[in-house]
């Protein structure tokens, strides 16, 4: 089985859900852990930033009362939903991911190569995406309460992260609305902000040619659901026992993660940058080196055998009966 | 010459204005009745002053939500509705129940003084501009002007509020009844909204028997609430004050073409509404829009009950505040020419005077630009494209 394909094919039905599913009066609600935008009018169910950025918007004695009961309500439909498929969310469900898995079959198709970010820049940027999670806490925080007697911050970080948010711009596209790429003039706040918005959206376009899964590397989705890594249901184990090191592993990573060739005694590889594509499990030679498991029940292992057949190479006893 | 061309173009600007205003001649209406929600300055400054003054009086101050929850003190009684609602005090929605004649004088005040009196200090008039409002008339004065015709002669202004009710549909669709409480001059009434989803408002007072009519009044809202729509709800048609087999006697239901639309009204947008009375659509029937500036436009309802109405723009500031709002007045009466008894008074018909009021937003085309967000797009994408060519080319390794 190809992976990849299957992949693409879920990727495909989730972002037909999520984009248009509202037109079969389907809805999934709006605590979904991946980038399902509000902002779309036929959208199939929401993403949980939003409605998590209007919910911290309170003064703090209010998170003791009903604000509070809402919020854990609506963190345990987030966490269930993180654990249940961890984040399988960004690599088989999301929308965003899905269009820049797209671009990346293009930029193949075009024929220009892939770059690879040096290992120390990588690193570097690795903290972005919890700077963006705490700022998403933070500010909504700031915006209804005084810290220290000084003035609380004015309504135009209302939804700060949405405003930065490039599937804000790109997915409503899909619904024919092409109205949220602008500049907001009324503020210097609101201009920053959608400014932003428009230069993320633009190097989504252009990033697609150079690396794979580009802005998936700050994205606090990624933080949010790298919470639940250790106890998420749907796991990614290693034999390290096994492993010969060829490197097939990282390479094929989109997400261009190291410790997945080079980790030898963790069993549980689900790092913070991890979609659980399953392309590594899939490119893997060794047998049973890599699995991926579902509450513990292996869903899909790596096998020498698969591996052959997947990259069209005569397996071993075939090759024997030939002979 | 120049103000010949000027009189010809004002004359020309001014027909269809005249032929309209002839065609659909505005009806006498008094004392409009209208719900106005509470800003959220409003509801924090009033909150600290609550605790201010229970600090001062010695009482221990109530902490957190504990005194809003469940049950409904702060805006009296709420029946029909079985459903125990809890909801911390921002879970809740404030209203204004106002009275008087529409627009109000600069700095709130209610147009309380007949028209004849010296309104003392008023602003300069704002001259209308002919072009920018292609079939609005407007009134003889500004900000202080009344283009809605009442009675000074009657002396009474500003119907008493003791008998309003304010029935509010929620989301679950059950129906809740509250009655508003009087806070000095102004009366207010509040409902919980922890639910997300549409609210409907509909407020009624019965005015009695003035001047041999039977006047009734009422007013209708639109408001939505974040959060998580809760499911259905069986309940009985609700029965009370105004209303007619559980739907208000006169209503102004508002059409959504969308959830935008309804969410938060715009300059430029449309105002789709549909009136009916005994929910019998009400056609061939003048409904007035009033703008706080007191620029007016009147239309009759279609066949279906129905009007449409363009929000237009009444203010070009040079610095736009986004938050800024101003009130729209949606005002329809009705006049039931049937004579009756009402306790010891008689009268000679029953007039029913709705109002939708509504809160109007400068357009959004006044602060974003799609021009200047495309273009910065286009750019971004050719810098970073040209960037990435360049770098790969200085990389390439020479054959």
């Amino acid at each position: 089985m190809k992976v990849y394909r299957l992949r693409i094919a879920v990727q495909f039905v989730c972002f037909i859900l999520l984009v248009y599913g509202g037109l079969f009066l389907i809805d999934l609600g709006s605590r979904l852990p991946t980038f399902s935008c509000a902002y779309m009018d036929d959208r199939g169910g929401g993403c949980f930033f939003i409605g998590f950025q209007h919910m911290m918007n309170r003064p703090l004695g209010e998170f003791l009362g009903d604000a509070g009961i809402r919020l854990l309500k609506a963190l345990g439909i987030f966490a269930l939903w993180a654990v249940v498929l961890n984040k399988a969310w960004c690599g088989w469900v999301c929308p965003f991911g899905f269009l820049q898995d797209m671009m990346t079959k293009l930029r193949t198709f075009i024929g220009v190569d892939v770059s690879r970010f040096a290992w120390m820049t990588r690193t570097r940027y690795k903290s972005v995406k919890y700077i963006l999670l705490v700022l998403m806490i933070l500010i909504p925080l700031g915006m209804a309460n005084s810290v220290f007697g000084l003035p609380t911050l004015p309504r135009d970080w209302s939804v700060a992260f949405c405003q930065i948010c490039p599937a804000r711009l790109i997915l409503p596209i899909f619904n024919g609305d092409f109205s949220q790429i602008y500049v907001d003039f009324s503020g210097s706040v609101r201009m920053i902000l959608t400014s932003l918005g428009v230069i993320l959206t633009g190097l989504f376009f252009t990033t697609a040619f150079v690396k794979r899964r580009f802005l998936c590397s700050y994205c606090p989705m990624l933080a949010a659901l790298s919470l639940f890594d250790k106890i998420g249901l749907t796991s990614l184990k290693k034999n390290g026992q096994r492993c010969t090191r060829c490197g097939n592993c990282s390479r094929a990573c989109p997400m261009e993660i190291r410790e997945i060739e080079e980790e030898k005694t963790l069993s549980n590889l689900v790092t913070q940058d991890c979609t659980l594509c399953l392309r590594c499990v899939e490119v893997c030679p060794e047998d049973k080196a890599l699995q991926a498991t579902f509450c513990g029940v292996p869903i899909f292992t790596a096998t020498q055998e698969g591996f052959l057949k997947r990259q069209g190479l005569p397996g071993e006893n075939k090759t024997e009966k030939e002979v | 010459m120049k103000w010949k061309i000027l009189a010809l173009f004002m004359a020309v600007g001014c027909l269809p204005v005249t032929a309209e205003a002839r065609e659909a001649e505005p009806e006498t209406v008094d004392i409009p009745m209208w719900i106005e929600p509470m800003s959220w300055d409003e509801i924090r400054a009033q909150r600290a002053k609550m605790k201010a003054a229970m600090k001062a009086s010695g009482k221990q101050a109530e902490k957190g939500s504990s005194r809003w929850k469940g049950g409904d003190k702060a805006s009296g009684t709420k029946k029909g509705d079985g459903k125990k609602r809890k909801a911390s005090s921002y879970m809740r929605r404030t209203y204004y129940i106002r009275s008087g004649v529409f627009p109000m004088q600069p700095g709130g005040a209610m147009a309380m003084k007949p028209r004849s009196m010296d309104y003392g200090a008023m602003k300069q008039p704002v001259k209308p501009q002919p072009n920018a409002h292609a079939g609005m008339s407007h009134g003889e004065m500004d900000h202080g002007a009344m283009p809605v015709s009442r009675r000074p002669e009657s002396g009474r202004n500003q119907a008493s509020m003791n008998n309003t009710v304010l029935w509010v549909t929620f989301p679950d669709t059950t129906v809740g009844q509250h009655t508003p409480k009087q806070r000095g001059k102004t009366s207010t009434v509040s409902f919980p909204s922890g639910d997300g989803g549409w609210y409907r408002l509909f407020a009624y007072n019965d005015l009695g028997v003035r001047d041999g009519s039977w006047v009734q009044l009422m007013s209708h809202g639109l408001v939505f609430s974040h959060g998580d729509e809760p499911d259905e709800r069986k309940q009985d048609a609700p029965t009370g004050p105004g209303l007619f087999e559980g739907r208000p006697i006169l209503e102004i239901e508002r059409l959504c073409d969308d959830h935008d639309t309804c969410y938060r009204a715009h300059t430029g947008h449309t105002l789709h509404i549909r009136a009916s009375f005994k929910g019998k659509k009400l056609s061939n029937t003048s409904v007035t829009l009033t703008t706080e500036k007191g620029w007016s436009q009147t239309k009759r309802t279609d066949a279906n009950g129905e009007a449409v109405f363009t929000l237009i723009k009444e203010e070009f500031p040079d610095e736009i505040d986004t938050r800024k709002s101003e009130m729209y007045l949606l005002t329809l009466e009705h006049v039931v020419e049937e004579m009756g008894m009402l306790g010891d008074e008689h009268f000679h018909n029953q007039r029913y005077v709705a109002t939708y009021p509504l809160k109007v937003y400068p357009s959004r085309l006044d602060w974003e630009s799609q021009t200047v967000g495309f273009y910065s797009l286009g750019g971004v994408v050719l810098v970073t494209a040209g960037a990435i060519a360049v770098r790969r080319r200085r990389r390439r390794p020479e054959a």
